[in-house]
């Protein structure tokens, strides 16, 4: 009897130690997976803040931005979000219709749609007399002012001489206009022409450079001295034509006082 | 009513919160469609079409209304609404319809409706039913789902995180931006503080980034080359429209126009003006000192209306600067008077020396450079008078005091000292002994940056 107990623990021997070497194992390789999580790469390594915004570039061509914008979240499609020009003294924007601009303006104020791209006139620019420019203009998003402030409140697109001289010059001058968070606001003195701007250098990117300090809503892109002659180029120069709503300013009558303000 | 009743629009004292009350908006956004606003079927407001004729904007415009024609034409609207349309009925969310809880008499507070705003974040709220954003024409399922972007708004007042405390030598501490508070001393020795309600101006300010890149192929901006993209640009759809056009014309006048270098150079020196043009000085508080609420400490229903115009969107913005009425002490409150169904609730209820701070503005939006005038007025609104009252308001960093603005109805000493948001920290010591009833008046005025 005793032997056949002996027997029967040197038959078993085998199994205890295939189940320690195989609880070993498992301990091992939940190790490997342990280790290898640590070394795999997460999300951030491919979407971290490395310059660049984590999922969309300012030097993306011209509506990409505010097309994926105008698909998203929020009451964005088929709004016309007010904007407003002004440049240098002198300087005059004007918007076309069917490749026919309207009369230009010193202070030019529109309703805009976001995820389209209008590309807008600018003449009368001081130093420069006869030359044009053809920027574009493409809303990333739009304001919630309270009821009647629509207009009181546009989006500013200021320019200002150096962004004019760099694109007579050949240069391509890209402005991502954010809206700027209260709690990390530069205390300057600013009024609602001021065409302040954050230098950047070509290595960075603008638009992750804007989402750091406040909210991306327009991208102005001035670089095009004249429209194609071939008319068949022109739909596509003028990015289909998309429609804008015209803001007139106060009339001369309630400026000066006679007429009383609403 | 009695001297301790207590108006909504300001949040007085500490300890034990019984009420919390909230401000409505529907008569401020009443006001503001009335005079705001223009008509929706008038020429102003249309959408461009489009014209083969070199014409002016207003003649190219054929009016085209977005909106149904429910709005009434505001008189001489000097700037024309793009698109526009109010609910009729139908206030802003956020106003009186999101926030009316009401006391019961039993000691508990009901809960709010549904499809109320006081389960979501900001002014209007995800439960809210679908509605246009602050008026706006969109389609219906299209509702904005957060209402408003604080980021746009300017606030000054209240207390936040961290709590302000008042260290052994008087001093303050946890004073953050926007804050403002009073301390005092009550008759018992203790040193009580006291935050105003929070008062916001819409005065969002943009600003810009700006990259200048050099890339030429045959005179011709080709865009950006050579920056090394690791994420981003492989998965867009090259198919959209670029910036460059295959135009196999040379260019003509441009090239011209571009010689003229010299031209160019003499002119540089052309001042650029971006004058500040005022429009209008608007002193409401002159209306506002009028307010039996302000003489007499009397509310008045007549005066509601301005008074929720004037208190701002201090209740709105965030559930947590819900305008609260708290007390003091251990005896219930006695509901004495109910000044309206939902907005205002007079409480009548036994306390010592305690005061009450309220901030108001002249004014709901400001842009950039424009002037903003405040108003504190520090109540004593218990039972005893306090000492050593110390009003204190550290302004956020895009509000400049305007030096010398500042006026007192009482006896104050007044200070300015910079603060960590380079803007400053006004104070003011009240010289006098601040007896049951008895009120100070503070004005001063603040430039938007």
């Amino acid at each position: 009897m005793l032997r056949l107990i002996k027997t029967i623990r040197e038959i078993s021997m085998p199994k205890q130690t295939l189940h320690v070497s195989a609880t070993r194992a498992i301990a091992l390789g939940m190790l490997l997976v342990h280790c290898t999580s640590v070394i795999a790469a997460g999300p951030d390594d491919y979407l971290g803040n490395q310059g660049h915004h984590p999922l969309f570039t300012g030097d993306a061509p011209p509506g990409v931005l505010g097309t994926a914008r105008a698909m998203g979240r929020g009451p964005v499609q088929g709004y016309f979000q007010p904007v407003a020009f002004s440049g240098p003294q002198g300087t005059k924007f004007a918007l076309p219709q069917n490749g026919v601009f309207a009369a230009a303006e010193t202070r030019l104020m529109s309703g805009l749609l976001i995820g389209a791209v209008y590309r807008f006139q600018i003449i009368g620019i001081p130093g420069a007399e006869g030359a044009e420019l053809y920027p574009t203009v493409e809303l990333l998003d739009r304001t919630y002012p309270p009821a009647g402030l629509a207009t009181r409140f546009p989006i500013p697109i200021n320019l200002d001489e150096e962004d004019l001289e760099a694109a007579l010059e050949g240069q391509m001058v890209t402005r991502v206009i954010y809206l700027e968070d209260p709690q990390t606001a530069l205390p300057l003195p600013e009024t609602p022409t001021t065409s302040r701007a954050i230098e950047i250098s070509q290595f960075q990117d603008p638009l992750e450079v804007a989402d750091r300090f406040g909210r991306p809503v327009a991208i102005v892109r001035i670089g095009s001295l004249l429209p194609p002659a071939t008319p068949e180029l022109m739909p596509q120069f003028y990015f289909g034509y998309p429609a804008w709503a015209p803001i007139y300013q106060p009339e001369p009558a309630y400026a000066s006082g006679q007429m009383p303000q609403p | 009513m009695s001297r301790n009743a207590q108006p909504t629009f300001c949040k007085p004292t500490t300890r034990r919160k019984l009420a919390t009350l909230s401000l409505s908006l529907a008569a401020v956004s009443a006001l503001s469609t009335m005079t705001g606003c223009a008509s929706v079927g008038s020429p102003r407001s249309s959408v461009g079409q489009s014209s083969q004729q070199t014409l002016t904007q207003r003649e190219m415009m054929t009016p085209t209304p977005i909106a149904p024609a429910a709005i009434t034409p505001a008189a001489y609207n000097g700037v024309a609404q793009v698109a526009y349309q109010q609910d009729a009925g139908a206030s802003a969310c956020g106003c009186s319809g999101c926030e009316s809880r009401s006391y019961q008499p039993q000691g508990s507070w009901a809960s709010p409706p549904p499809g109320s705003c006081l389960s979501g974040l900001q002014g209007c709220q995800v439960d809210c039913p679908p509605q246009n954003p602050w008026g706006y024409d969109l389609p219906p399922q299209a509702y904005n789902t957060y209402g408003t972007d604080p980021q746009e708004f300017l606030c000054d007042g209240g207390d936040q995180a961290p709590k302000t405390i008042v260290r052994r030598d008087d001093s303050l501490a946890g004073l953050g931006l926007e804050d403002t508070v009073v301390h005092y001393t009550t008759e018992a020795g203790d040193i009580e503080i006291q935050p105003s309600n929070r008062v916001c101006v819409y005065a969002p300010r943009f600003a810009s980034v700006r990259k200048i890149t050099g890339a030429l192929a045959g005179d011709r901006v080709i865009g950006l080359a050579g920056i090394d993209k690791r994420v981003g640009t492989v998965g867009f759809d090259y198919n959209e429209p670029g910036l460059v056009l295959a135009d196999s014309r040379e260019l003509g006048r441009a090239e011209v126009s571009r010689s003229l270098d010299a031209m160019r150079d003499r002119n540089r020196s052309v001042p650029v003006e971006n004058v500040l043009h005022l429009q209008q000085n608007t002193d409401v508080l002159a209306a506002i000192a009028g307010l039996k609420i302000i003489e007499l400490n009397q509310l008045r229903d007549n005066e509601l209306a301005l008074l929720r115009e004037a208190a701002l969107a201090a209740v709105t913005w965030s559930l947590d600067e819900c305008v609260e009425v708290e007390i003091q002490g251990i005896a219930p409150p006695t509901l004495t008077r109910n000044q309206s169904v939902e907005a205002f609730t007079v409480y009548d209820f036994p306390d010592a020396g305690r005061l009450r701070l309220c901030k108001l503005a002249d004014r709901d939006n400001a842009l950039p450079g424009e002037i903003v005038t405040f108003m504190l007025r520090v109540d004593n609104v218990g039972d005893s008078p306090v000492t050593d009252v110390l009003v204190t308001d550290n302004l956020t960093t895009r509000l400049e005091y305007i030096e010398d603005s500042q006026t007192a109805s009482g006896g104050a000493e007044f200070s300015t000292e910079p603060n960590d948001g380079q803007s400053s920290r006004l104070t003011w010591k009240l010289t006098d002994k601040l007896r049951v009833g008895e009120s100070v008046t503070i004005r001063f005025q603040a430039r938007v940056r």
